[in-house]
């Protein structure tokens, strides 16, 4: 399956034909939730890529070289979850010392990303397609990217849509899904790519 | 004072605080499996399950737990029942296990899990959390349902096993394309807040 | 009292996990030879479809696939499926394909598929599958690319019918030296 591909294709899969959220409906809550500005979208995209790209690598490594020697598959839903926690409460600390202005520009969604599904389902897929170190880590970016693309382009519409004369039971949440729906039958024309 | 048992915390997940339709939580299994009925059942179900087991659990070691470490208890419970979940349906319905695929495990993230655990399991009786629980999960469980019902009869023509309009039916390819999820999920949103509006004008 | 309350929360996190961890591998221990079970059955039940009257089946690896021989009861060679996978329209199809002895096709079956919904998806119906049954490796072939392809394409899915019929084609050749060669000739 994917795990045959090269990394381009592996990348282009993940960041445009199976979209994560606009195809694979994974991480809606954040989708919906921040995308009516697009300051917010812009730090949770960036946010959600720093922390999937590491999150996905270490999940990769703990199943590889600590899960499966021990035969302890059946941990794997908690170890991950746990390790995607902590991964996150040590990266807040971290950034916090170091990179105080990159903190404050991420740091008040680092620990909305722990319930972020799309960190917890990348580690997961990842595995689920038996993909290698170099694969998951290509694989990840991909993701994470097609995560960024999606809510700035949505959050983009929604700004352009709020200035738009929509009828009362529409406004707000029911016009978001029907322009995310809109916007998923575009990305839909990318799965073709895979026969280039 | 709380009442011991308050059977609204039953009735309130099922409409006035549906998870789905009101607080817009758990919307990615909703919108992903919603293309067939029987495994939106099964999704339903399963769903239900992992939510009565964590608010049990939760709810009956609510005093023990100190807040510092609240969160990553209740991770390690929901994780536990999800988990369980996973072992039985790849058991017995290997089936359905693959048709849910990522949004079994997923169900740990879930926000509804969580946050019933955090706003209601973490602060009631074990009864009322049950009832919370059940009342929640229907909730879910009869919009995924919904869903899917419009969905897989427009997009497919048929409803589970049942076939509706006959051979010459030229199903709405959309409904059943992730495009369509959005767009009936939007729709019955914006009906629900319509009949909620029209009440409260009345 | 601070470090107390700290000590306390520790345990019982501690506590909590250690108990789940047992008892996830209880369940596990319960379930694992279930699941096992219904994986060696599920693909029993369609090499079985394939080969109503296989008895014995034998898993070999014949260049990089998978291969499954089946037997009859008598023990005499019935065929073989190969199982193969292309890339379709939205990704990869994979396929089960069954070889009698002759080298013709027994039956085609598709496992597993991303193509549209309601388009591509729908190579992996009975009607369109049915086509192969009986089919030589030059009729394996679209009608429109071959004149003597014996395969109608799906309307609206032509990319989806010309990667199984090529998935097909491949694991026919994969199979045919060694029909030639071996096996077909001690049946005899």
């Amino acid at each position: 399956m994917l795990n045959q591909l090269n990394l381009g294709l592996i990348f282009l899969s993940a960041f445009l034909v199976n979209n994560i959220l606009l195809i694979k409906f994974i991480a809606l809550c954040s989708f919906f939730g921040l995308s009516n500005s697009l300051a917010a979208s812009l730090g949770m995209g960036l946010a959600v890529m720093f922390v999937m790209v590491m999150s996905s690598s270490v999940s990769w490594a703990v199943y590889h070289y600590l899960l499966l020697p021990l035969h302890l598959e059946y941990l794997r839903t908690t170890a991950f979850i746990l390790t995607i926690a902590s991964l996150v409460q040590f990266e807040e600390i971290i950034l916090r010392k170091k990179s105080p202005a990159l903190y404050r520009a991420l740091g008040i969604y680092l620990p909305l990303i722990t319930t972020n599904c799309a960190i917890l389902a990348a580690a997961f897929l990842g595995i689920d397609y038996q993909l290698n170190f170099l694969q998951n880590l290509v694989y990840s970016l991909g993701v994470s990217g097609g995560y960024c693309l999606a809510i700035l382009l949505f959050a983009g519409l929604r700004e352009r849509v709020d200035s738009a004369p929509v009828p009362p039971s529409f406004q707000g949440v029911p016009i978001a899904f029907i322009t995310a729906s809109l916007m998923s039958l575009a990305f839909l024309g990318f799965k073709g790519l895979f026969k280039l | 004072m709380k009442k011991l048992v308050n059977w609204q915390s039953f009735s309130d997940g099922l409409w006035k605080e549906n998870p789905v339709l009101t607080l817009m939580l758990g919307l990615c299994p909703l919108l992903a499996i919603s293309s067939s009925v029987t495994d939106s059942l099964g999704m339903g179900v399963a769903f239900t399950f992992v939510l009565f087991g964590s608010n049990l659990i939760i709810s009956a070691i609510r005093r023990w737990v100190p807040s510092q470490v609240r969160i990553p208890v209740f991770i390690v419970v929901i994780a536990t029942f999800v988990t369980i979940t996973d072992y039985t349906l790849a058991a017995f319905l290997p089936e359905l296990k693959r048709n849910l695929g990522v949004f079994l495990p997923l169900i740990v993230v879930n926000c509804i899990v969580l946050g019933r655990a955090e706003a209601f399991a973490a602060r009631n009786n074990v009864f009322n959390s049950l009832l919370d629980a059940l009342g929640m999960g229907l909730g879910f469980t009869l919009v995924i349902v919904l869903m899917a019902i419009i969905r897989e009869g427009l997009g497919n023509g048929t409803i589970g096993p049942l076939t509706l309009f006959g051979k010459n039916y030229k199903p709405f390819l959309i409904m059943i394309l992730p495009p369509g999820a959005f767009l009936v999920l939007g729709f019955l949103i914006a009906l629900k807040n319509n009949l909620a509006g029209r009440r409260n004008r009345c | 009292m601070k470090t107390k309350e700290r000590v306390a929360g520790v345990v019982i996190l501690v506590v909590v996990t250690l108990t789940a961890g047992f008892l996830l591998s209880q369940v596990y221990a319960v379930a694992s030879p279930r699941i096992e079970e219904q994986k060696r059955k599920e693909k029993e039940n369609l090499c079985q479809e394939i080969f109503p009257e296989g008895k014995k089946m034998e898993d070999v690896q014949v260049g990089q696939l998978p291969v499954t021989i089946v037997y009859d009861q008598a023990g005499v060679k019935l065929g073989q499926i190969v199982q193969n996978r292309v890339t379709g329209y939205g990704g990869e199809i994979f396929l089960l394909v069954g070889v009698d002895t002759e080298g013709k096709i027994r039956k085609v079956k598709v496992l597993q598929h991303n193509e549209t919904p309601g388009l591509g998806a729908r190579v992996a119906q009975g009607s369109f599958l049915k086509q192969f049954d009986q089919l030589t490796l030059e009729q394996l072939y679209l009608k429109t690319e071959r004149p003597e392809g014996k395969i109608d394409a799906i309307s609206g899915a032509t990319i989806s019918s010309r990667a199984i019929a090529e998935g097909v084609r491949k694991a026919l050749n994969l199979l045919a030296p060694t029909e030639k060669s071996g096996s077909s000739e001690k049946d005899l």
